[in-house]
């Protein structure tokens, strides 16, 4: 009996130490993965903030060069960095088991997106861009199969900006962080569901859509045609 | 966390704990794994052949007895004709040296055993599966091991298949292989759980004190194995004992015969639910229902986690048919961005992997360990498409016990 008991307790005491182990694994890494995404938040805060200074400079002394030529620019280079950084987060997060990005982080980079877009839309108009303007609205929070959803739609974004590179400015907001301002535009382009998209503020489409779909879409509401 | 990670972690949880469990046994016990005595005297032993339709086995299954190493003064043979429809009864007429009973009425296996053990008379009983080959020295061990102790009820033996023709069938080899190898691990923390119909050996008045085999049981041979434990006996194995069955060659029989288990353990599990977690009934009570319990829930955990995790990469391949250029991101993922969970499956992997081959090489069925013939890929197989239909099994034979569906029966 006592041969049995001790069989019993030392695999319960292996199991735990192979599953604590394991647990503090997951942990460090998780925690690697938030200091990553943490980092690329203050990076891209970071690159926004000098991107408005330069934008204060130029109007400061606006005969030193051309204003919109370098806006512009600097926009679609911003553009570009804020994208593959919300992807690289993105995907951090996926693999994310044991600990999740803080709230009020995600919140700050959503709001800072937000602001992106307003600048975006103001350069489009002001300086007669020829560049697209994609609105990508997606949860923080999805069910398993609003997730599936989203990461496809996510796949065919992906492919569009490959294709298009500047031409396209794509800009994702999670509308499930109660942030009064995205509130507001979820409201304005009626999106009741994930994913949708907004294109250059004319046409909201919701559901996944095919590579083909999404071309033929922006065709139809792109700025040239807008224009 | 998600609830579907909450049950993955508990399905890891308690796969790590009886893969361990049972490699820590086997470490421990390795030396003694393999030892069997012979008896030092000979009791008086009846076999009983409950036979229904096995015209083509039973005059070898009894040739086979009645070559067995145990003196033939102290062997009796009754054979059990079950209202065969087929040659079965003709065959046995002209056996010599046998008895033979012959029901008027299709009774089924368990009740006709219990008419035979009314004439049983000798000490021992072994009850022995018309189609059932045993070795020379099966009876002797099985003995041996049985007067080991007077609290031994029962014993039961090592079942192999006869054929590996197919791949169902060396499949069922390897399980089989495993099962004996576990069975008898088991026997180290006194929880044999099942004394199969092929060959099982019990004292008589054990038998007879415990009142016979549950007809109402549609597995009897897990059932009786609980009674002996129920009334404080222990269930011990003779691995020398070998006896050879037939495996099935269509996935139609091999179905049905697994969903009787599933439906035979869940059935004696609820007869016997009173015992559980109850130190009272021993090991019973304290290991083998919650044994039984819990690998029903790692059972359909697991489904439930595989099948989800399936479910959704299956939508998401078809979905990232909308994306081609990014359809591998997944997989890429897994490697750049690695989850713990994805580092408990690859353990738990390992882990049976070491398991299933520490049992066949225990056993001696070295040949699916070889590259050879690409034996390699039925264990491989084995792993991960076989074990995983089980869950559907229990699944359904569930169902059919919930609805009281026993057709077959």
């Amino acid at each position: 009996m006592v041969l049995i008991r001790k069989y019993f307790l030392v695999a319960a005491l292996i199991t735990a130490i192979i599953f604590i182990l394991g647990v503090i694994v997951g942990v460090q890494l998780d925690t690697m993965k938030l200091n990553t995404i943490q980092d690329r938040y203050k990076q891209t805060e970071l690159d926004w903030y000098d991107m408005q200074i330069k934008s204060d400079y130029y109007k400061l002394y606006p005969g030193i060069t051309d204003y919109c030529e370098i806006m512009i620019d600097s926009n679609l280079e911003f553009s570009d960095e804020i994208y593959s950084q919300g992807l690289e987060i993105e995907r951090y997060e996926e693999q994310s088991k044991f600990l999740e990005a803080v709230k009020q982080d995600k919140r700050e980079y959503a709001l800072l997106k937000f602001q992106f877009w307003m600048n975006a839309i103001e350069l489009r108009d002001s300086c007669r861009a020829d560049y697209d303007i994609i609105l990508y609205f997606y949860k923080d929070e999805p069910n398993a199969i609003e997730e599936v959803k989203q990461n496809a739609m996510s796949n065919v974004l992906f492919n569009l900006k490959q294709n298009r590179g500047p031409k396209v400015i794509l800009v994702p907001l999670p509308i499930d962080l109660d942030i009064e301002s995205i509130n507001l535009v979820t409201k304005q382009f009626s999106i009741h569901e994930v994913p949708s998209i907004v294109i250059n503020e004319k046409e909201t489409i919701s559901g996944v859509l095919s590579q083909t779909a999404i071309t033929q879409a922006l065709n139809k509401a792109s700025v040239s045609t807008v224009a | 966390m998600l609830v579907i990670d909450i049950i993955y972690m508990l399905f890891i949880a308690l796969s790590l704990y009886f893969t361990i469990l049972f490699l820590l046994i086997f470490f421990d016990q390795r030396k003694e794994l393999l030892k069997d005595n012979l008896p030092k005297h000979w009791p008086s032993l009846t076999v009983l052949i409950p036979i229904h339709n096995k015209a083509r086995d039973i005059a070898e299954c009894i040739r086979l007895i009645k070559a067995a190493d145990y003196p033939k003064n102290k062997l009796i043979i009754i054979a059990m004709d079950d209202q065969s429809t087929d040659n079965s009864l003709n065959i046995l007429k002209k056996i010599k040296g046998i008895k033979i009973i012959s029901n008027a009425k299709n009774m089924g296996k368990a009740l006709t055993i219990n008419k035979g053990l009314k004439l049983v008379k000798s000490d021992l009983v072994a009850v022995i599966d018309g189609d059932a080959f045993i070795d020379k020295n099966a009876l002797k061990l099985i003995v041996g091991k049985i007067i080991e102790n007077d609290k031994i009820g029962a014993v039961t033996c090592a079942i192999t298949t006869k054929g590996t023709e197919n791949f169902l069938q060396r499949l069922q080899d390897i399980e089989y292989t495993i099962i004996v190898w576990v069975r008898k691990l088991l026997q180290s923390i006194d929880s044999i759980y099942v004394t199969p119909g092929p060959l099982a050996l019990y004292r008589t008045s054990v038998l007879k004190e415990i009142g016979g085999f549950d007809h109402k049981n549609i597995t009897e041979d897990i059932e009786i194995a609980w009674r002996v434990m129920y009334y404080g006996y222990k269930v011990r194995m003779a691995l020398g004992a070998k006896v050879l069955v037939d495996s099935h060659k269509s996935f139609k029989k091999w179905w049905r015969q697994r969903q009787r288990w599933s439906m035979g353990g869940i059935q004696t599990l609820m007869k016997y639910k009173h015992t559980l977690f109850k130190k009272k009934y021993g090991m019973l009570g304290k290991f083998v229902g919650p044994f039984f319990l819990l690998s029903i829930f790692v059972s359909l955990s697991g489904f439930v986690v595989f099948s989800y995790t399936m479910g959704l990469t299956l939508i998401k391949i078809l979905y990232a048919f909308l994306a081609p250029n990014k359809m591998f991101q997944y997989y890429k993922d897994i490697f750049m961005l690695p989850s713990v969970f994805l580092y408990f499956g690859i353990i738990i992997f390992i882990l049976s992997l070491a398991y299933v081959y520490f049992g066949l090489h225990t056993m001696n069925n070295k040949k699916y360990l070889s590259f050879k013939r690409l034996r390699i890929i039925d264990l491989l197989a084995y792993l991960t498409i076989y074990v995983t239909i089980f869950p559907v099994i229990l699944l359904i034979a569930m169902y059919r016990l919930c609805v009281g569906d026993m057709s077959w029966y």
